[in-house]
């Protein structure tokens, strides 16, 4: 093996500007790799806990269903094709009856960590001479904190305010910097569906970094919300934190079974986002794919080139007592040893292109709010893509080392003559 | 003198071309001979059968006392880097490598892995066939009869038991080649076993045996 190495290892290093242009394709290939997916994956997974850790793994809400054909159905069967004009959306009773029942049987439960009641409602919020549409979310925050994380997101970690002063409210901060509240301890003014008008102070601001939420939401003593929207003892959703989030699906089956309940996981709530992050890995993975590939083709170049003027040197081998198999080896080597420099030099400069990029400060708004890339810096991607280097490296070398083995050294030394 | 390699009854054919009609051939232990004849009389097919870089049609190659299987490629692979030591008429040197490094590779091939050993065999070659101080050169540094007395070192790296010489001195001018012949024939005088083809009937001479091949067959 040794000997093999050696004469790989000098083929190799004698052609330097040939092995230098592979060596830094597949190194831009690994780079390449690295830093689309910590950038795609980065985004991906900070949108995702943030999303679902705010919102909860799993919600126990009431179905909104609208099935004005229901009562021909019932008479006709399920295959009549109906248009039914001028009926009204059902009357639903928005709320879970018997919520502590389920809170104290799913607390027990070890597949979750926590559950939580809500009372969600709309209110329009004035300050001053502005005004804004809001959805209002009655906690309990002691409940909220084990069943979600809204702890890590109240910008002065005054979530217990709504519980000593019963008139306060936890207002999104993009909702108050679009009502002109910069600082906590402004009053507000909250107007109710029905028309009750409620005076309340912001203690604190919602900070999640998800623009939608920031806009909208406005925490509120769950008491305090039952009466204003006159739901006294009522919750209209449950949030479930559970232990294992990839399991949040299939326990929704199981609750929704359990309970009549509609149960939602975070998958099933965010199915949207959750297709377009698959669509955007698609499209990352298969530029990387192409630069793979591209680089792959250079060391298959190299690797043909090689062999074609190594034809002598292959049949001096052979004749030296070289066997057909470690002739594949001693070239497969070398394009091993292309891609495992080229993969070592990718990963270094996939880093440098990480710190260069978490060191970038701009503000980004979109679905999320962050000053700068949001990076996934985890070591996977280094060891996915070094090991994607080394097996294009392996099949772009195989080809030609495998000819170069084929080669009938007796051919070689005939034409020679 | 003890038979170290036979041929027996070796024929080839290429296509329809009959190279080789049957020959047999003995090379014992301190032999030098040479094969001369005309070129395509079928001289390097026989060198390459009987160094098992190539399978005859029919006949048969027998190395102590043993028939080669030439189906066997790894024995035949093992033989070659054990028992026989090549040398051509284009040097087939390594070019990336030196002429220690050249000579080293054989070696390696045969499991020396010792430093000193591969050390001390080298430079014996290297010193036994005037090379020193040019161990460190890349064969393009080399002249053509120092190229060729490299090959030589190599083919003798793994002491073999017989060298299998094809034109060796085709490609030198007649300094060079003299000088080369003078190695062969040293190498000859300490007990090494020769095969060479020549066309060069005044290098055949200095050799112990003549032996020639018209139109694929033994002519004396």
């Amino acid at each position: 093996m040794r000997s093999i190495l050696f004469i790989a290892f000098k083929l190799l290093t004698e052609r330097k500007r040939q092995a230098l242009v592979s060596t830094l394709g597949v190194a831009i290939g690994v780079a390449a790799f690295i830093a689309m997916s910590s950038v795609m994956n980065g985004f991906q997974i900070y949108f995702i806990k943030q999303a679902v850790d705010i919102n909860a793994h799993i919600t126990l809400k009431i179905e909104e269903t609208d099935d004005p054909d229901r009562i021909l159905k019932a008479v006709y069967g399920e295959n009549i094709v109906a248009d039914v004009l001028g009926s009204k959306p059902k009357d639903l009773k928005d709320k879970i009856i018997g919520y502590k029942h389920y809170l104290d049987k799913y607390e027990k439960d070890d597949r979750f960590i926590g559950i939580a009641p809500h009372l969600t409602g709309q209110a329009i919020v004035n300050y001053g001479t502005k005004e804004k549409s809001a959805t209002l979310i009655g906690i309990e925050p002691a409940l909220e904190r084990r069943a979600s994380v809204v702890d890590d997101y109240i910008e002065f970690g005054n979530l217990d305010k709504i519980v000593t002063d019963r008139n306060s409210i936890i207002m999104g901060k993009l909702l108050a910097r679009d009502l002109g509240i910069k600082e906590p301890g402004k009053k507000v003014t909250l107007v109710s569906p029905s028309g009750g008008i409620y005076t309340l102070k912001v203690v604190d601001f919602f900070n999640s970094g998800i623009t939608s939420l920031d806009q909208s939401r406005v925490y509120i003593n769950l008491r305090t919300l039952q009466a204003i929207l006159d739901k006294p003892s009522q919750v209209n959703e449950l949030i479930i934190r559970v232990k294992d989030v990839d399991q949040a699906e299939s326990l929704a089956g199981e609750i929704s079974e359990d309970t009549g309940y509609y149960a939602e996981s975070w998958q099933r709530a965010f199915s949207n986002f959750l297709q377009i992050f698959k669509m955007q890995n698609w499209i990352t993975y298969m530029m990387v794919f192409a630069i793979l590939i591209v680089s792959a083709f250079g060391i298959f170049n190299i690797m043909m080139m090689t062999v074609l003027e190594k034809k002598r040197d292959i049949a001096i081998l052979k004749a030296i007592g070289y066997e057909d198999g470690e002739i594949t080896k001693m070239f497969v080597f070398q394009g091993l040893l292309v891609g495992l420099i080229g993969a070592l030099l990718g990963c270094l400069l996939g880093y440098l292109i990480q710190v260069w990029l978490a060191s970038l400060k701009f503000d980004l708004v979109g679905i999320i709010r962050a000053s700068g890339f949001v990076l996934d810096r985890r070591p996977r991607y280094f060891v996915l893509g070094f090991i994607f280097a080394m097996v294009f490296a392996f099949f772009a070398s195989f080809y030609p080392s495998w000819r170069a083995s084929r080669l009938f050294p007796v051919d070689i030394f005939r034409s020679s003559v | 003198m003890s038979v170290i390699l036979e041929g027996r009854d070796i024929r080839k054919s290429i296509g329809e071309n009959d190279i080789l009609n049957g020959i047999s051939i003995q090379i014992s232990t301190g032999d030098f001979i040479s094969i001369v004849g005309a070129s395509g009389s079928g001289k390097s097919s026989l060198m390459y059968i009987l160094g098992l870089l190539d399978s005859p049609t029919s006949g048969e190659v027998i190395i102590d006392d043993k028939k080669v299987d030439f189906g066997d490629t790894k024995l035949l692979s093992k033989i070659r880097n054990k028992k026989i030591g090549f040398v051509f008429q284009f040097h087939y040197l390594i070019t990336e490598l030196t002429a220690y490094e050249n000579i080293l590779i054989p070696m390696l091939k045969n499991g020396v892995n010792d430093r000193e050993r591969l050390k001390l065999r080298s430079y014996e070659l290297i010193e036994s066939l005037g090379l020193k101080g040019k161990e460190g050169r890349k064969p393009y540094q080399l002249s053509g009869g120092e190229q060729q007395r490299v090959a030589i070192a190599r083919a003798l790296a793994n002491d073999p038991e017989i060298v299998m010489a094809d034109e060796p001195t085709g490609n030198l001018d007649s300094k060079n080649s003299a000088m080369v012949m003078d190695v062969f024939l040293e190498l000859n005088e300490k007990g090494r076993s020769i095969l060479m083809i020549t066309h060069e009937m005044y290098l055949a001479k200095e050799t112990k045996k003549v032996l020639e091949i018209k139109d694929g067959l033994m002519a004396s």
